[in-house]
């Protein structure tokens, strides 16, 4: 059902000063336990509840565009998730559980050598060198879709 | 506020459609009809036809009656495609502001959002007489595949025929939402829209009232026009054989077998066969007649190339939703072009049932127009979704005219929500005649996002931002949408100077495109202005 106006203004209130730290499970409103799949349900729960064309004359012109502004950034951490579950998440986000997939098989061996040394430099906290060897595999491999949810995955949580 | 319609506009025919208390009602023309021609005549005397009136004035004045304007609004005028568009028309296309195409009529210039404004103020006139309430607002659809200029130069018509649009929605998606709405479905359904000038297919997720676009593709210079093109072709060259006159050359003679080839084509979809003679072809001062025998299968063996291209574009929707054929519970047909049998057979082999029938392809997207619009203006009752009513007698007046039926708000209006996604990738150019993609094709809009680019020289105090869209890694392979200049960078050493670039698509699938300094204090901000989009910003 969809939220009331005032509900819709304390969650702007409260999720735009931290817009760029948040992570797609936190967008999405999913615990970091959530299983590959649960992306889609709560992308619908928040659009029942505060999709911007439930308030066009509810909000004011501007209290819309901040509406449209936050949900674009959900739709954006649904799409993330959305292909990074389509590749059963990528083990280099650190996920819950153990990542099902095999990156031996996602990806060449060239890009597996740089897909490794991302992995090293992530675990040493230099996000920095982490992307640069994800950039490097994906320029190896264009066809990884691993790789390019990994890259996606970093880019976002930045 | 007046009352909230749906719109319909195609490129052939257009319809429109409101929700009222009691289901949605289609608006009629003067001679009662539901299907109103996309065609605005202008008369010498400075009159302006618009609809059935216009449409008859079509070989009477090739050159002033104008059609299939949705295939030139905004386009590039210099736009290869367009330009091969433009060399079946018999009526002149110039290049006017910012690249858009510009009618000539005589000394007179017509944008075509002038022209779509024609169409769209005749649809609203009928609303209004049939309703007896006056109406500001307006869902018009759109082919899914419009580019940002095409559905800038949409809002435009829209504004120009006094209407405040409220929402540009896909063509497709309209059709879900008046297939599944208010029946609690949990479905996944493919939408085949095949109107008279543009293709599109997308895969909807339907769950209650959630309607969320899974992928969709599509052709804009793909439709039932080609088809008449195709068969008029066939009819010229028989000119050619059997009459010994070649009239590719002649625009009115062209103009003359191409609503031929239309009636043929639709005659074919109900027969085998169709045999006959055209007669009134005006060739040096005298009428001639051309006889004419055209079966079946040989239309199939003419438009067999498009309909191939259809069903190639449905399987790599498929292919990019990651669905297997089995996982498609209905096919939603949308268009005139989905009547050709072997448009039908093609589609009931790739997937195995035959599309749903009790949908109405002509109507089924005004419907789900006028549905959203209701459910955005507040007006939309629950469960009214299917139930169109039956059409009202030409000369009668809506029994809501009467305030037999009362207007209101409903206190509960239902509010189905339409998820749907960027149909393009939208993208920047790099070093080396490269691009790197912003936002990817089938994403969830709206959306947001933010890339950080550098500086490649030392002291650079400008960057340019070329901006494209399609799906190609060679930025000159994509179709260009713009450039965005960034001015008064700070002095620094390459790379030291970083660069926002956002690019925003919103509700109604604009692109907005802003580049910022992202360190000095003083942001400096650009915006996008795309190619053959209306010089005044319709946003």
């Amino acid at each position: 059902m969809a939220w009331t106006p005032t509900q819709v203004l304390a969650w702007l209130d409260e999720v735009e000063p931290r817009a760029d730290g948040r992570s797609h499970l936190e967008w999405l409103e999913l615990p970091p336990t959530a299983a590959p799949g649960a992306a889609q349900g709560a992308y619908h729960a928040i659009a029942r509840t505060r999709h911007p064309d439930l308030f066009r004359r509810a909000l004011s012109e501007r209290e819309l565009d901040r509406l449209t502004r936050m949900y674009a950034r959900v739709s954006n951490a649904y799409a993330a998730l959305r292909s990074a579950d389509a590749d059963a998440r990528p083990a280099l986000v650190a996920p819950a559980k153990p990542a099902s997939i095999d990156p031996t098989r996602a990806m060449n061996a060239r890009a597996l050598v740089l897909y490794r040394r991302a992995e090293g430099a992530l675990r040493t906290g230099d996000r920095a060198a982490a992307r640069l060897n994800i950039k490097m595999a994906i320029a190896a491999d264009p066809a990884s879709a691993l790789l390019r949810g990994a890259l996606a995955e970093l880019d976002a949580d930045d | 506020m007046g009352l909230a319609v749906g719109i319909d506009l195609g490129t052939t025919n257009s319809v429109v459609a409101v929700a009222t208390p009691t289901g949605v009602e289609f608006a009629l023309g003067a001679a009662g009809e539901r299907i109103h021609p996309s065609v605005v005549s202008y008369q010498p005397d400075g009159q302006v036809m618009v609809g059935l009136d216009a449409k008859h004035q079509r070989a009477d004045f090739p050159t002033t009656t104008i059609y299939s304007a949705k295939r030139l609004i905004g386009q590039n005028v210099r736009a290869p495609l367009v330009q091969l568009a433009l060399s079946g028309l018999p009526f002149a296309v110039e290049e006017g502001p910012n690249q858009q195409a510009v009618i000539a009529l005589g000394e007179r210039r017509v944008t075509i959002p002038e022209v779509s404004a024609q169409v769209l103020g005749h649809l609203k006139a009928c609303a209004q007489r049939q309703l007896g309430q006056a109406v500001t607002d307006a869902v018009i659809t759109v082919p899914a595949n419009f580019t940002d200029a095409q559905r800038q130069a949409t809002k435009e018509a829209g504004r120009l025929a006094g209407l405040d649009v409220m929402r540009l929605l896909n063509e497709p998606t309209a059709a879900a939402l008046a297939y599944g709405f208010g029946q609690h479905k949990d479905e996944v359904v493919a939408v085949f829209d095949f109107g008279g000038g543009t293709f599109d297919v997308s895969l909807l997720a339907i769950k209650d009232e959630v309607f969320e676009v899974l992928a969709t593709d599509g052709d804009f210079f793909l439709g039932g026009d080609d088809v008449d093109r195709a068969v008029a072709e066939f009819l010229a060259a028989e000119m050619n054989r059997l009459l010994r006159v070649d009239p590719r050359r002649d625009p009115g003679l062209m103009t003359r077998l191409s609503i031929a080839a239309e009636e043929i084509k639709i005659h074919l979809s109900e027969v085998t066969a169709a045999e006959g003679t055209i007669d009134g072809l005006l060739h040096r001062g005298r009428a001639l007649s051309l006889p004419f025998r055209l079966t079946r299968p040989q239309l199939d063996e003419l438009i067999r190339g498009y309909v191939d291209r259809t069903i190639e574009l449905t399987r790599n929707v498929l292919t990019t939703a990651r669905l297997p054929v089995s996982a498609i519970t209905e096919v939603v047909c949308v268009g005139g072009s989905t009547r050709i049998p072997l448009v039908r057979r093609r589609l009931a082999e790739l997937f195995g049932r035959e599309p749903a029938l009790r949908i109405n392809p002509d109507e089924v997207v005004a419907q789900g127009a006028a549905i959203q619009a209701g459910s955005l203006s507040g007006t939309m009752f629950r469960g009214g979704g299917m139930s169109t009513r039956d059409a009202v007698p030409t000369a009668a007046l809506s029994p809501l005219a009467h305030g037999d039926v009362p207007w209101a708000k409903a206190a509960e209006p239902a509010r189905p929500i339409l998820l749907d996604v960027t149909p393009a990738t939208l993208r920047i150019s790099t070093a080396g005649g490269y691009s790197e993609p912003i936002l990817e094709k089938n994403l969830p809009t709206p959306i947001e996002r933010t890339r950080v680019f550098t500086t490649a020289h030392d002291q650079q105090a400008r960057v340019v931002i070329e901006c494209g869209r399609g799906e190609a890694r060679r930025f000159a392979d994509n179709e260009p949408l713009g450039t965005l200049v960034l001015e008064g960078l700070p002095p620094r050493r390459r790379g030291e100077v970083r660069i926002e670039v956002t690019f925003r698509v919103d509700t109604d699938g604009i692109l907005h495109v802003r580049a910022r300094d992202a360190d000095t204090g003083t942001m400096t901000e650009a915006q996008l202005t795309i190619l053959g989009a209306p010089t005044r910003r319709a946003s």
